[in-house]
């Protein structure tokens, strides 16, 4: 809505995310966007409203309430890397922050996960919205500890609450681009030839394999980056980011893929029944898998 | 009269946007025929407009627009084989570009949230349908050759050739509109976007041979079986 009669209707709202646009002949045009709630709303309403008020200074004042809009505002700072407005906000690092970062992450990581399921079958589908974000979570809550410990360790001033909440939002950024390349994957799906036990059948699977595997390996550099950026202006000394950055990774990549390796299938070999776990989940590990594959290979 | 420096709002961590290069003299663009003719010489004039919500009409104006420019140069599509290609391909030109912007678009928005660029959701659509305007446009200043080529072959691999090259000089406009409008909206040059263009292309291109035939004579509207676009080629080289 728009503000055309003071600041009462602002003060009233439990939150807002706001657009403010200013411009005239003789200035440039500048144009502010942001959110606020709870004690900040009094407080961005006196800043304006003890200068400005009319609308010949402001164009326009843009204020929502919906949560939606607080999201969207949200989410595009998470994935511009716009630290500084994501720690001001006074939920920042809060249980709330918390639980939309862990809806958000399972939201995405779930519609990616029914997309590539899509193709083997519907059920496959409906697995997979559901061990995607279940992966993600274990992961970033089982090494909860280890993270905080390390960082403490290796001289980062990060709380025990704060490494796992950076941790959560890379994961996070992961989860929205996947989401967004889920419509896409659908589209790749609806493209494919049907499961058959035709020759074509194989290459297809293959190829749906390496193309997820690209897709999900793509958005998990760019969380990582999104990390280590943050890590960095979190801790204003890059070594330090870099340290605790590569102690985390390193964490995750070990208890992810093995997760991940436990919790096979998700596109689902054309040949084996549709499952929400193999038979020999718990049998071997990723690494012991891949070092076996290494060995057929080059010294069979 | 304005105060040059807004005071610093809590919660805010965008910067305002890059000086704008127009005079704010400069009459907004008040309709279609505007819009297209600013599309082509002051892009980044219809972008600061879209920034400053003066056009709010103008993502209906272009969307329309583009389809009627896609709907034109499906006819050209259509008059190689005629018959009920005169209505069907058409018909699917139009459905190609806007399925593929459809699709993409919650990517558009993520990737151009990862080049540090602050849109709104609606201005970020203006610019996709911006896009799909320019790239109609140009296919429509290529329908006269398209078609004249289209009446002297019969070569369904030339002149599926001739409107690849024609589709890629069109797109290649279209992104540096979009990257212009992005950059306008404080984002970098940044190579997620062409990530994402690429991403574009491959669904544009995938969807040609999803609503295949575009070109030649077909039973049926659409085909009854799948491929992917190389596949699909290939078999046309082939034969």
């Amino acid at each position: 809505m728009f503000l055309e009669n003071g600041w009462g209707h602002l003060e009233n709202m439990s939150a807002v995310c706001f657009e403010i646009e200013s411009f005239d002949a003789a200035t440039q045009p500048s144009r502010t966007t942001g959110a606020a709630e709870g004690s900040e709303l009094s407080c961005l309403a006196k800043s304006f409203g003890s200068r400005i008020l009319t609308l010949n200074d402001v164009r326009a004042v843009e204020v929502t309430g919906s949560s939606f809009m607080e999201t969207v505002a949200r989410e595009s700072a998470l994935l511009a890397g716009d630290w500084e407005s994501l720690h001001e906000r006074p939920d920042g690092l809060t249980a709330r922050h918390l639980a939309r970062t862990l809806w958000i992450s399972a939201l995405g990581a779930g519609l990616f996960g029914a997309s590539m399921g899509w193709w083997r079958s519907p059920w496959m589908a409906a697995i997979n919205a559901v061990k995607f974000p279940l992966i993600i979570l274990a992961t970033a809550f089982g090494n909860a500890l280890l993270n905080g410990l390390l960082a403490a360790l290796l001289g980062a001033r990060l709380k025990f609450r704060e490494s796992l909440m950076l941790v959560l939002l890379s994961f996070e950024v992961a989860a929205m681009i996947l989401a967004s390349m889920a419509p896409i994957n659908l589209f790749l799906v609806w493209n494919l030839p049907p499961m058959s036990d035709s020759q074509e059948t194989q290459l297809v699977y293959s190829i749906m394999k390496l193309i997820q595997v690209v897709v999900i390996a793509a958005a998990g550099l760019i969380a990582c980056w999104r990390l280590l950026s943050c890590l960095a202006w979190r801790l204003k000394n890059r070594g330090a980011a870099l340290k605790v950055f590569w102690a985390w990774i390193a964490g995750n990549l070990l208890l992810g893929t093995q997760l991940t390796w436990i919790c096979r299938p998700f596109v689902g070999s054309p040949h084996l029944p549709v499952s929400f776990f193999r038979s020999n989940a718990f049998q071997s590990n990723f690494f012991e898998s891949a070092w076996e594959s290494f060995g057929q290979v080059f010294f069979p | 009269m304005i105060e040059p420096n807004i005071p610093p709002i809590p919660g805010t961590g965008s910067q305002p946007p890059p000086a704008s290069d127009h005079s704010a003299q400069s009459p907004p663009v008040a309709n279609g025929f505007q819009a297209a003719e600013a599309l082509l010489r002051e892009p980044a004039r219809l972008i600061d407009e879209v920034r400053k919500g003066k056009c709010n009409w103008l993502l209906g104006a272009l969307f329309g627009l583009s389809s009627i420019l896609a709907l034109v140069y499906g006819l050209v599509l259509g008059s190689f084989s005629g018959g009920t290609q005169w209505w069907a391909s058409p018909v699917k030109s139009v459905i190609c570009l806007v399925f593929s912007a459809v699709i993409c678009f919650p990517s558009l928005y993520v990737f151009a949230c990862l080049s540090g660029a602050r849109a709104k959701i609606r201005e970020l659509a203006t610019l996709l349908v911006g896009m799909l305007a320019i790239v109609g446009l140009l296919l429509l200043a290529f329908a006269p050759v398209a078609w004249l080529f289209s009446q002297s072959t019969e070569s369904i691999v030339a002149m599926g050739a001739l409107h690849l090259v024609f589709g890629a000089i069109a797109f290649y406009f279209g992104f540096r509109f979009l990257e212009l409008g992005l950059n306008r909206l404080n984002g970098d040059r940044n190579p997620v976007l062409r990530l994402w263009s690429f991403v574009f292309v491959l669904v544009v291109l995938q969807m040609t041979t999803s609503l295949r035939p575009l070109l030649g004579k077909a039973d049926s509207f659409l085909p009854d079986t799948k491929r992917f676009f190389l596949q699909h080629w290939a078999s046309h080289f082939r034969d």
